[in-house]
Parts: structure tokens; C-alpha cells; sequence
């Protein structure tokens, strides 16, 4: 009983870190731009696709798939807000729910034409495997994937606090108007919040891609994943979003060892809509 | 007095019956003029997370088609050809029913082939029988015919046969090869897909005492099974007869290499996932040694069956999957079907009542469907089920599929236990 509640919080820390990166980029998107990107989900799902054609086509890992997927991700963000989300920021709410799940729809559609409904995996990884301290598994990857996921975090942290374009992210976050008039260029900042909101589902698609396959409506999981994570850390804070990223992915890991596997989204969503009644702010909001 | 009266009453019956001899009985109905070509419908997910069945199953209709047409169409119609036209059925149930009614409205098909998800067919099955168009499914659940539809026919095995068949693989694998099993569980997606196949299983198992010491059941899209290998390490059958859909085919897979655990041998069930060409691209190594059952047997050594798999290996560059294999010997089941009804109700042979008595009076031992079906008879019973269903078992060998069971339709012999096994 302990053995299989501590094995499913060890498996449920490491999953819940990539949950946290995941989330971070729906939280920074939401959190500057007050955008609701409905879309997310099919970023990673994106991302996931392009880590195996890259993959494939260069007989790379799939955690070295990043190195390409970044960057292309980090454009296709620029131009997507650019070409979509631009023209909406200064229109009602429903608008940009409106772009947003339709940019969802149609990055699905494209890609069941591109890739026919087939699930894609990569047969190897060479941080595939497993090794075990104390009578416990450790699986390699998600171990990889969760200290890179932290890593990446922890990066991105130290770039919204210490550089000028994520202090003026921040400012734009915080009072738009007053960011303007101190000089924040509103455009270049939403592009290069998008950018990065976008890049960061390219490293998670590399991990994830190193232990699982996609598909093209898989994207759909990951979005509404993103969404919980956000609800339960609330806007502003990154800590809270690894915990909250934790939290998930523990409740996950424990629902499918000790009650059922089918019920692992429903412990999901119950803390979701648990968290949205008592404390719409999120656990760590600061707004 | 009373005597004339009787004299004239037998009169009149007399002259009565005379008349009503000689007048003209009423002619029997003229012979239906027969259209210019038979239209078939094919209604398929051709889009959606199910469109890798319906793609392949419109492939094998497509190719049966162009085979009986070639062979010089419906002969006891006078060589009438088959013209198919195709539907997508979407990725809902709604969709496919939409997408039968669309069909049926446009283009007036004699029988439509197809579906494959099996509340698809629940659904479509509700149009073509009120439209009274024959409907061959290629869903694998039980229940598609038990709901009283007259014109639906199921050629192929049901998914109950399936789980059977993967329990009777692996019992009579093991003891021919002497090796001990002595426990089971039992894992599957939580459709009725998943539940039916398993319920095959278990139903084998209980019959035979065989103890189960696991059944787990998991959403279909699941991402992540570790935790659940994890709980079958700590259950440790020494079998385990698992029924995917196909993405969490690949799910399991990479779940069962990344843990490094492995029961002696994994049987799958119900044809979806582990053997087909992308489950083993995308597995790799980790799909070596896994089984799967099968509704279609593409080793069949027959002449028919190994033009259609040269034809499909052509056009795709691997062997004909379950659902090409499935929908291709539907079309020649119907193809049967049809000839009966031309030969046997030539004034109508089109008409909806007679092709359903044609399908309901086949025996079919020989000829195309037969060369290409896994048992060596289709003959419906009345719930338009076949009462000979085959299932083969097909083992990932070297990174291709090979048919390992029964031992006369196999064409390598199983590799037992897995060779990841410890």
C-alpha cells in the first residue's frame, strides 16, 4: 500500500513537471497578453508532430529534437499572432475565443490531412529505460524530462526577472497603458510573449515525444491539462504553477493505482472545478 | 317450384365459375428493367481519429470491386458491373448516420459496406433499415446484431469471438511447446469493443478453472500506461490478454519496454493495434513477440486471396489489414449475394427482400468470399451474423506480421514465450 502510493507520487513529481511546462507557456500568454489561447493543446500536439519529423528525418532523439522545433515553433507563435491574434486584443472576449478555437480546429484539421490520423511515435530514445533506488522504478525519461522541464522553468523565471524584455513583459502584465507610456512597445512584447508561450510546447513535444506517440486530436488533452494546471497556481506565479503542475500529476498517478485508470481526468477536473469555487485566484494567484 | 330454384341457383354457379375461367387472370408483374450498373455504397471514417480502419476498409471494397468487375461483373445479371460510391462517415456516431442518409438520398446504393466503429453501425443501421438497404458491417461487437435489424450482415467474426480465440492461442501454444502458465489478467480500452473482447476471454478462462488475478480496464486515450504496467508487475500473471484500440497499443508498448517488464507473453484481442504496419513502425523492438487476433487471414493460400494481397502490397507496400482484409471479402459476400438474387429472383433481383433472402439462403464453401474469409464456410443465421466466424492469430516475427494460429492457416510457427520475457 505505501510502496504503490509512494511509487505513484514519484511517477506523479516528474510528470507533473512537464504539466508545469506545458502550462507555463498558457500562463504567460493569459497572464501578459489576456489572451485565452484554447489553442495550447495543439501547439504541443504540433510540436509533438514536428519532434518526429525531425526525428526522422535526421535519425535524431527525440530530445534533441528541440534544437530545431524551438525555433520553428517560436516564429510559427510570432505569426500566428501577427496574422490572428493582433487584430483581436482590442475586441470583446468572445472574439478571441472565437480565433482561438478556431485556430484549434484548423491546426487539427491540417494536421489529420498531413499526417491522416496515424499515431506517431518514435521507436527510441536513449534515455528510454529504468533504474531503481530503494525498491522503487525510476523511469529515465521522465526523470530527463522532468529536470529539464524544471530547467526551463527555472530559465524562464530568471528571464521574466531579470532581462529587460520579461521585465517589460511583466509591466505590460501587470498595467498595459502605464507599460506603453513608459516606453514598452505593446506589439513587439504580445509577439515575443507568443513566441515564447509557443517555444516552450516545442521542448515539452520533444519530451513528451521521447515516451509517448501523438495524434491529431491528442492535442485536446494537453490543452485542458494546461487549463487546470493554470486554475489551480492561478496567474503570476511560477512556483505555484510546478506545484500546481505536481499536484495534478500526483492526484493522476494515484487515482490510477489505487481507484481506477479510467478515472484518472475526473480527480483531474474535479480539483479543477474544486479550485475554480474556492479559490478562483488559484492557489498561488496574484491576480 | 323448389326444385327450379335449386336448378337455376346451380346454374348461375355453373355459369359463374365458366366466366370467372374465362376471364383474363391478371398478368404477373413485368420484370424489373435493371439500371445500367449496380451502385454500392461505402461508408467509412475516412476523417477523424478513426480514419486509419475506415481508410484501409474503403482500399479493400475498392479493390474487390474492381476485381469482380473485372472477372465480368454480376454474370446472372447479365454481367452487370459495380460502381462504387463512397461516404465519410466522420468520427462520431451522428456524423455516420448522417453521412448513411446522405448516401442513401444521393445515390440509391443496393447495400452499403462498412462503418467499422460499432456505434457507428448501431446508428447507420437505424437509416439503411428503414430505407431497407442491406447494411454489411465490419464492426466487431456483439450486440450490432441483436437489435432486430433485418437488413444488416455481419460476415466477420464478432469481437466475443476474438477474446476467445486469444485465450485458446495462448492454452494450446503453451502446452504444445510444454511451457507452464498458470495465471492471467485481463486488460482492455473501456468501449464495448474492449468489453466484449475480454468478455470472450474470460468466458474461455472460466470454463477451464484458469485463475485471473487481474482485469483492468483504462480509456481508450489514455497517454501514459506505466502505471498500470507498474500494477501488473506487482500482480505478475504470467499472461496477459490486452484489447487496445490502436494508439494505446503503442501506449502499452512503450509502457511494457520502458519498464522492462514483461509476463511471458502478451495476446492481444480485436484486431486493433500491436501487428498493423504503423503499430510496429512506431514500436519498434517493443512490439516484437506481442499477438493480435484477426478477422481477416492474409497467409490464406488461396488464389483469390493472394491476388488481393499482391494488389493491396502494390498499392501500399504491406500486407492488407484487418479492416481491407474485412471490407474486401464484405464486397464478396455480396458479390455472392447478388449473383444468388439475379439466378434466383430474376423479375426483381435488386429489390431489397430478395437480396436479403439471398444473403439469408447462402452456404458459401467455395468462390471469392470463401477464398478470402479465415473459416472455411459463411452461412448467416438470422440475426444476419455468420455462423462459422474465423479468427486468426497474427505475432509480430522479426518486425513483420506473420500468421502463427490456428497450426493449418498459420505461416510461421509462434515465438512462445516473449522474447523480452525474463
Amino acid at each position: 500500500m505505501i510502496e504503490t502510493a509512494t511509487q505513484g507520487v514519484i511517477s506523479g513529481v516528474m510528470m507533473g513537471a512537464i504539466y508545469a511546462l506545458i502550462a507555463l507557456g498558457l500562463s504567460i500568454v493569459f497572464g501578459v497578453m489576456n489572451v485565452t489561447n484554447f489553442a495550447h493543446g495543439e501547439f504541443v500536439m504540433l510540436s509533438m508532430y514536428l519532434s518526429y519529423v525531425v526525428g526522422t528525418a535526421l535519425a535524431w532523439d527525440a530530445v534533441v529534437t528541440p534544437v530545431i522545433t524551438v525555433p520553428l515553433l517560436f516564429f510559427f507563435g510570432i505569426i500566428t499572432y501577427h496574422l490572428l491574434l493582433h487584430r483581436t486584443l482590442r475586441q470583446m472576449y468572445v472574439v478571441q475565443l472565437a480565433v482561438t478555437v478556431g485556430l484549434q480546429i484548423l491546426m487539427r484539421s491540417a494536421a489529420l490531412i498531413v499526417w491522416n490520423a496515424q499515431p506517431r511515435a518514435l521507436q527510441y530514445s536513449f534515455i528510454q529505460g529504468n533504474f531503481e533506488i530503494g525498491g522503487f522504478t525510476i523511469l529515465t525519461s521522465r526523470l530527463v524530462a522532468a529536470v529539464v522541464s524544471l530547467l526551463f522553468i527555472g530559465g524562464i523565471a530568471y528571464f521574466l526577472n531579470k532581462t529587460w524584455a520579461g521585465k517589460a513583459m511583466r509591466a505590460a502584465s501587470d498595467d498595459f497603458d502605464a507599460a506603453s507610456l513608459m516606453g514598452v512597445n505593446y506589439k513587439r512584447t504580445y509577439a515575443l510573449t507568443f513566441g515564447i508561450g509557443s517555444a516552450l510546447t516545442a521542448v515539452a513535444g520533444g519530451l513528451l515525444m521521447s515516451f509517448q506517440q501523438t495524434d491529431p486530436v491528442g492535442g485536446i488533452r494537453f490543452g485542458l491539462l494546461s487549463w487546470c494546471v493554470l486554475a489551480l497556481a492561478g496567474l503570476g506565479s511560477i512556483p505555484g504553477l510546478v506545484v500546481a503542475g505536481i499536484i495534478v500529476g500526483v492526484a493522476e498517478a494515484l487515482t490510477v493505482s489505487f481507484f481506477d485508470p479510467r478515472s484518472r481526468l475526473l480527480a483531474v477536473y474535479a480539483i479543477f472545478i474544486l479550485v475554480l469555487w474556492l479559490r478562483p485566484r488559484g492557489l498561488f494567484g496574484r491576480r | 317450384m323448389q326444385r327450379k330454384v335449386y336448378q337455376l341457383f346451380l346454374m348461375l354457379i355453373v355459369a359463374a365459375m365458366v366466366l370467372g375461367a374465362c376471364t383474363p387472370t391478371p398478368a404477373t408483374p413485368a420484370a424489373k428493367k435493371l439500371p445500367a450498373e449496380i451502385v454500392v455504397g461505402v461508408v467509412q471514417p475516412l476523417t477523424g481519429s478513426f480514419a486509419v480502419f475506415g481508410n484501409e476498409g474503403k482500399i479493400g471494397a475498392e479493390l474487390a470491386v474492381k476485381h469482380i468487375n473485372e472477372a465480368g461483373g454480376i454474370k446472372s445479371m447479365g454481367g452487370l458491373k459495380l460502381k462504387l460510391v463512397v461516404e465519410d462517415a466522420g468520427d462520431n456516431a451522428d456524423s455516420a448516420k448522417l453521412a448513411t442518409e446522405s448516401m442513401i438520398s444521393k445515390n440509391h446504393p443496393v447495400a452499403i459496406l462498412g462503418l467499422y466503429i460499432s456505434r457507428f453501425v448501431m446508428a447507420a443501421s437505424e437509416v439503411t433499415d428503414r430505407e431497407k438497404v442491406i447494411l454489411i458491417a465490419d464492426a466487431l461487437v456483439p450486440q450490432i446484431t441483436q437489435m432486430g435489424r433485418q437488413y444488416l450482415f455481419r460476415p466477420g467474426p464478432n469481437a466475443t469471438n476474438h477474446g476467445a480465440m486469444a485465450y485458446q492461442f495462448i492454452k494450446e501454444t503453451a502446452k504444445a511447446q510444454n511451457i507452464e502458465i498458470g495465471s492471467l489478467a485481463i486488460l482492455n480500452e473501456d468501449s464495448a469493443n474492449g468489453r466484449a473482447n475480454s468478455l470472450g476471454a474470460t468466458e474461455q478462462a472460466l470454463i477451464d478453472k484458469f485463475p485471473i488475478t487481474t482485469t483492468l480496464e483504462y480509456p481508450y486515450d489514455i497517454t501514459d500506461a506505466t502505471q498500470i504496467v507498474q500494477q501488473l508487475k506487482q500482480a505478475n500473471p504470467d499472461v496477459v490478454i490486452h484489447t487496445p484500440y490502436f494508439n494505446d497499443a503503442i501506449v502499452f508498448g512503450k509502457a511494457f519496454k520502458e519498464t522492462g517488464y514483461y509476463p511471458k507473453f502478451i495476446a492481444g484481442a480485436g484486431a486493433c493495434g500491436y501487428v498493423d504496419p504503423e503499430s510496429i513502425k512506431a514500436l519498434g523492438d517493443a512490439a516484437e513477440g506481442i499477438s493480435m487476433t484477426f478477422s481477416y487471414n492474409p497467409a490464406k493460400n488461396t488464389p483469390q486471396n493472394k491476388k488481393f494481397v499482391e494488389d493491396y502490397k502494390a498499392l501500399k507496400g504491406y500486407i492488407p489489414t484487418e479492416g481491407a482484409g474485412m471490407n474486401y471479402y464484405d464486397a464478396m459476400v455480396l458479390y455472392e449475394a447478388l449473383e444468388y438474387s439475379g439466378k434466383n429472383f430474376p423479375d426483381d433481383p435488386l429489390n431489397p427482400d430478395n437480396l436479403r433472402k439471398s444473403f439469408l439462403a447462402l452456404d458459401l464453401k467455395t468462390g471469392p468470399a470463401a477464398e478470402t474469409y479465415p473459416s472455411p464456410e459463411i452461412k448467416f443465421n438470422a440475426l444476419g451474423d455468420n455462423q462459422f466466424p474465423g479468427v486468426v492469430v497474427l505475432q509480430v516475427q522479426n518486425g513483420e506480421p506473420k500468421v502463427v494460429y490456428p497450426p493449418a492457416e498459420a505461416e510461421a510457427q509462434p515465438v512462445f514465450p516473449n522474447p523480452h520475457y525474463k
